[in-house]
């Protein structure tokens, strides 16, 4: 993430040292396209909208004046704004030009200058300033040395910082190069982002004077629902600093940017799970049918070999292979030697897995693979639930990972996956509300949960990440498609699983009522229905 | 002996009756001769002056108004009226020679407050380079004016244009004609395709000329050269009114067009009662007209000359008051006396109004024809421009800067400056439409620069001559002016900075543009007469002695005041 940043505010800055910041000169920049902002709305309380008395032929007939954080401020329809402290605007002046027609301006004063990035934050650059060189904010009685870092993307704790004023000054050695007066920056990075965000009052700082409800002449007392307050309102998460609320504000980039973010996390995620590289592997090279055949062919041969070991008592408990649970998943195909011989399944369902219905989506040879119990689950999760093959046996590969995975996670790092993956789930919802998708029939809910597991494996996410995915996916199923009566194999899982001695009501209610606490448990469930618990 | 007990002589009742007897003999005799004497000295036949149709006793009515000649001082007080002087390439060679150009009385004003000017005209032929300057602004018009409407654009190739501006080309067109520039053929083609599309405008509101034309198009457009309607200048307008004098009274040929031109419009809002002028602009909530005083001083009484120059009255208009002076330099500075705050117009003063009112009026009352050149008969404005002159050259000489200011445009944000002597409370102060403060663009502006290198024959304007004369581009005109601080010329190209260098050079050659008019009557003053579309228009009647606007004079300083 901090790399994008850094690519943007640098792609940022190139753009701004290039000439396309130069206004378009001569009378044509007063054509109407140029004009970006309805001088109308006032920035803050008390700013008026004036009129030019004009000689010539063109220009911009009106603007907006006012006074907010102890500066004054004027500006033009086409973004061009003038704050300083004096009324005249003719000292200490943070200047701000547009590219035209655009919403992409920038403040500068002296060296400084002050550009607005995708995201929200703002970055800081000044001229002549080289590596090593000190920075420091220097009011009139103190001087706070300041990291070189404020020059990257600024943190919202810096901004509030050179917000408060002063000055912010640049020494080689003992020696001053730049000393620039910070008065008006806490004016400026608003209204830059006010700009940016089509003069939507939610980008402005919670204490900042705006003017609520002006030019409702209704004189209604109360609002519709459908009425827009002025104010800031209250967001799905929280971030921290005025960045959050810029990302709600202006739709296309902060989705956009929300988005990156999420395939960046996705990305560093998977570099954190190396282990899930050669799982994802086998599942996209499943063997053909022809190799599956011979696979089972020769596992069982060597189960009837097994059989014939066991019979002679020549195996102990200890020596035979672990369960399928602490396999991995994934052997189920590749490694079926070491899978087909789960102990614990009675030989006949293995037989009645080979007799399954030949409706299913699984070729015969990959249900004549599984065990039986896995086989009625897969069943469940194609004909029930709707998923894909592929994907079903995914969620089975999750859930026979699931519990080894999160004991080797430390609780610190399990803690930072779980917060990583939820905000990632939750933006992914909010997305998918947003977007057209979120309206799709309840027939095509098992596509997207589709996508979004493919989405998960893709990006090889962590097994809490998967744990809680699974959680999500199945909630979502059972409240979308838990029939009335469900067919017996079904009905005996979940009775055995979930509450044995509830119906199929009983099941809608104990899903619905999942919480991201009860995770584990429903963890537990699909363990204890790959490990043949019933 | 016997004691006389009679009525005694000596007695005080007789000595009383006495006296009044006598009094009221010597009273009534006084009274006698007096009456008598008053009868005799003072008997003289009455007089019955008989009232002449059509003369100034005939209290004709609206109907027959229009035929009476506009009065003015030629006509009045018998003197001989201004002529026009021939093209520059028809003079004579001892033209300047023949000329009364020097002062008859010394400076000041006189007992009718016009004033003598202790400075000089600068008068005679173009040099040679003078000719090539208004050659290359010239060029300007060249390249610039539409083929399809024949208007020219006010900036560069920005296809938009105000009445102010087209009256610049005018000034231009008039100026290259009579510099011989360009010869009647072309100046007759410019002239008529540019009127004919002024008659066709479609005027604000049916009022009056709206206040952004598309120059491609003639159509109304708004500031962002969108189709629209903004409202009307009053400034704008009376300055194409001056021009439109200028035009009919040099060139009577073209007075049919002119005049049916102005006819369409109609005056009743733009100059109330009392002769204040007023603008329009739209009411940006509610979408209807708004009238608002427009006009400061100097730019406000030029405009107000443009009006009265077609027989309205704006007495309060013509009027300095409400102004105050600022010392600066030693100089009293007048400027408009009406606060910004208040009234949300800044208050600047510049070179501009004070230079077209010099140039084009000789600083004259608007019904004076005859006056001769070094008289001012509008004498307060040619003292206040002298100030305005003076002020500008202590700055060069104590300070350095060569300072010429005036409104121009700049290249770049924020496009306009009023880079002026005054504003706003602060000497020197170059400020933008909107009221910012924009040092940086201060410039010596070359019209303003050249205009009174015209009007003040000095060494302060020989080195602003030498500083503005080469600043040009050959094929696009002369650029906008020479920034204050050094960074070189303003590149930009204007119809105004090279109509009023043309204007000036022209000045120069033939002194006040503005000559007599040499006709009777006025289609302008005689049309429309057998209907009411005269007095819901608030046309005037050809104005009388008792009409004129009056001379006034102020307080002059005589020593510099710091």
């Amino acid at each position: 993430m901090k790399n994008s940043l850094f690519i943007t505010a640098a792609v940022m800055a190139l753009g701004f040292a290039t000439p396309v910041w130069s206004q378009a000169e001569g009378p044509a920049a007063f054509t109407s396209e140029n004009a970006i902002l309805d001088t109308g709305i006032p920035f803050a309380i008390g700013a008026r909208e004036a009129q030019q008395n004009l000689r010539g032929s063109f220009g911009w007939s009106t603007f907006q004046e006012g006074l907010v954080e102890g500066v004054y401020f004027r500006f033009d329809p086409d973004g061009y704004a003038r704050f300083s402290p004096s009324p005249r605007l003719d000292t200490d002046v943070f200047e701000v030009i547009c590219r035209p027609r655009t919403y992409s301006c920038m403040a500068r004063k002296d060296n400084l200058s002050v550009i607005p990035l995708n995201n929200g934050k703002i970055q800081l650059k000044l001229e002549d300033v080289r590596p090593g060189d000190s920075l420091f904010l220097a009011d009139a009685s103190s001087e706070l040395q300041l990291p070189e870092r404020i020059l990257q993307p600024l943190e919202f704790q810096f901004e509030t910082l050179l917000s408060a004023g002063g000055n912010l000054i640049v020494r080689r050695g003992d020696k001053e190069i730049v000393k620039t007066s910070l008065s008006g920056f806490g004016a400026v990075v608003p209204y830059l982002r006010w700009i940016t965000a089509r003069q939507d009052y939610t980008v402005l700082p919670r204490n900042w004077p705006v003017p609520n409800a002006q030019g409702s002449a209704d004189g209604a007392i109360t609002n519709a629902t459908g009425w827009a307050s002025p104010m800031p309102q209250p967001q799905a998460i929280q971030q921290v600093g005025p960045g959050a609320q810029y990302a709600a504000a202006t739709p296309n980039n902060g989705l956009d940017q929300v988005k990156d973010d999420l395939q960046e996390l996705k990305s560093l995620l998977a570099e954190r799970s190396n282990n899930n590289d050669t799982a994802v592997a086998a599942v996209a090279a499943a063997p053909s049918p022809q190799d599956r055949t011979a696979q089972l062919e020769t596992a069982i041969s060597q189960l009837m070999a097994e059989v014939k070991m066991l019979r002679q008592g020549s195996v102990t408990p200890e020596n035979a292979p672990t369960t399928a649970a602490a396999a991995p998943a994934t052997r189920l195909w590749s490694d079926p030697v070491q899978i087909v011989p789960a102990v614990n399944k009675p030989a006949d369902q293995a037989q009645a897995a080979a007799a399954a219905p030949p409706d299913l989506t699984l070729s015969e040879p990959m249900a004549a693979q599984a065990l039986p119990s896995e086989v009625d689950h897969l069943n469940y999760l194609i004909n029930e639930m709707g998923l894909a093959p592929k994907t079903a046996m995914i969620l089975m590969q999750i859930v026979g990972n699931d519990a080894s995975d999160t004991a080797k996670i430390d609780p610190i790092e399990r803690s930072y996956h779980d917060s990583l993956a939820m905000t990632i789930l939750n933006e992914l919802e909010r997305d998918l509300a947003a977007s057209p998708a979120a309206e799709v029939s309840v027939d095509n809910q098992p596509l997207m949960h589709e996508k979004k597991m493919a989405a998960s494996s893709d990006g090889q996410a962590s097994s809490a990440e998967q744990g809680q995915l699974v959680q999500q996916l199945s909630s979502e199923n059972i409240m979308i498609d838990a029939p009335p009566n469900m067919d017996a194999p079904i009905q005996d899982t979940t009775m055995v699983n979930v509450k044995p001695e509830s119906t199929g009501p009983a099941v809608s209610d104990a899903k619905v009522d999942l919480s991201r606490d009860e995770y584990q448990p429903l963890t537990a469930y699909f363990k204890s229905v790959i490990e043949g618990d019933n | 002996m016997t004691k006389n007990r009679g009525t005694s002589k000596k007695s005080w009742r007789f000595g009383a009756l006495v006296f009044l007897t006598v009094g009221t003999v010597l009273a009534g005799s006084a009274w006698s001769v007096s009456t008598t004497a008053r009868d005799v000295f003072l008997f003289r036949e009455a007089e019955e002056i008989p009232i002449i149709a059509g003369g100034n006793m005939d209290r004709i009515p609206a109907l027959m108004r229009g035929n009476r000649p506009a009065a003015t001082t030629s006509l009045i007080d018998k003197t001989p009226a201004r002529k026009k002087p021939p093209r520059m390439c028809e003079m004579p060679e001892d033209y300047f020679e023949t000329l009364d150009l020097e002062p008859q009385r010394n400076p000041g004003y006189d007992k009718r407050n016009a004033y003598v000017r202790k400075f000089r005209d600068r008068r005679g032929f173009l040099t040679e380079r003078e000719m090539t300057a208004a050659r290359v602004a010239w060029k300007y018009f060249e390249l610039f004016t539409q083929e399809d409407t024949g208007m020219a654009n006010a900036v560069g190739n920005f296809p938009s244009t105000t009445l102010w501006d087209t009256a610049s080309y005018i000034a231009g067109l008039v100026a290259a004609y009579e510099l011989c520039i360009i010869e009647k053929p072309e100046f007759d083609k410019r002239i008529m395709k540019l009127l004919t599309t002024v008659k066709g405008l479609s005027l604000f509101r049916k009022e009056m000329p709206n206040k952004v034309y598309h120059t491609k198009t003639g159509s109304k457009v708004d500031y962002t050269n969108k189709p629209g309607e903004i409202g009307f200048s009053a400034l704008d307008i009376g300055r194409y009114l001056v021009w439109m004098r200028i035009l009919k009274n040099r060139y009577p040929y073209l007075g049919n067009t002119i005049d049916s031109t102005l006819l369409k419009w109609d005056y009743s809002n733009i100059m109330d009662s009392e002769g204040v002028m007023f603008g329009a602009f739209v009411d940006k909530e509610t979408g209807e007209t708004v009238y608002a005083q427009e006009g400061r001083l100097g730019y406000e009484e030029y405009a107000a000359k443009g009006f009265a120059l077609w027989g309205f009255q704006p007495r309060l208009a013509h009027r300095a008051e409400p102004f105050l002076t600022a010392s600066i330099f030693g100089v009293q500075v007048p400027y408009d006396g009406r606060d910004p705050r208040v009234f949300h117009s800044q208050n600047y003063v510049v070179t501009e109004s004070y230079l077209q009112d010099g140039l084009e009026l000789g600083w004259n009352m608007p019904h004076d024809d005859s006056s001769p050149e070094w008289l001012h008969t509008d004498g307060w404005r040619a003292e206040f421009a002298d100030r305005i002159y003076q002020v500008q050259e202590n700055r060069w000489r104590q300070t350095g800067f060569m300072t010429a200011r005036s409104e121009h445009n700049v290249k770049g944000p924020p496009y306009f400056t009023y880079d002026t002597i005054f504003s706003d409370g602060y000497p020197w102060n170059t400020v933008t439409p909107r009221g910012d403060y924009v040092p940086d663009h201060a410039a010596v502006s070359a019209k303003a620069a050249i205009g009174l290198w015209a009007l003040w024959d000095t060494d302060y304007t020989d080195t602003l001559y030498d500083a503005i004369i080469e600043l040009y581009d050959p094929e696009r005109g002369m650029f906008e002016g020479l920034y204050e601080r050094g960074q070189g010329r303003v590149e930009i190209f204007t119809a105004n900075n090279n109509g009023i260098i043309l204007t000036s050079l022209l000045h120069k050659v033939q002194g006040t543009i503005l000559t007599s008019f040499a006709g009777e009557t006025e289609v302008w003053f005689t049309a429309f007469r057998d209907q009411d579309i005269r007095v819901k228009r608030n046309m005037p009647d050809p104005p009388t002695k008792t009409d004129w606007l009056p001379a006034l004079r102020h307080s002059v300083q005589t020593e510099a005041e710091f």
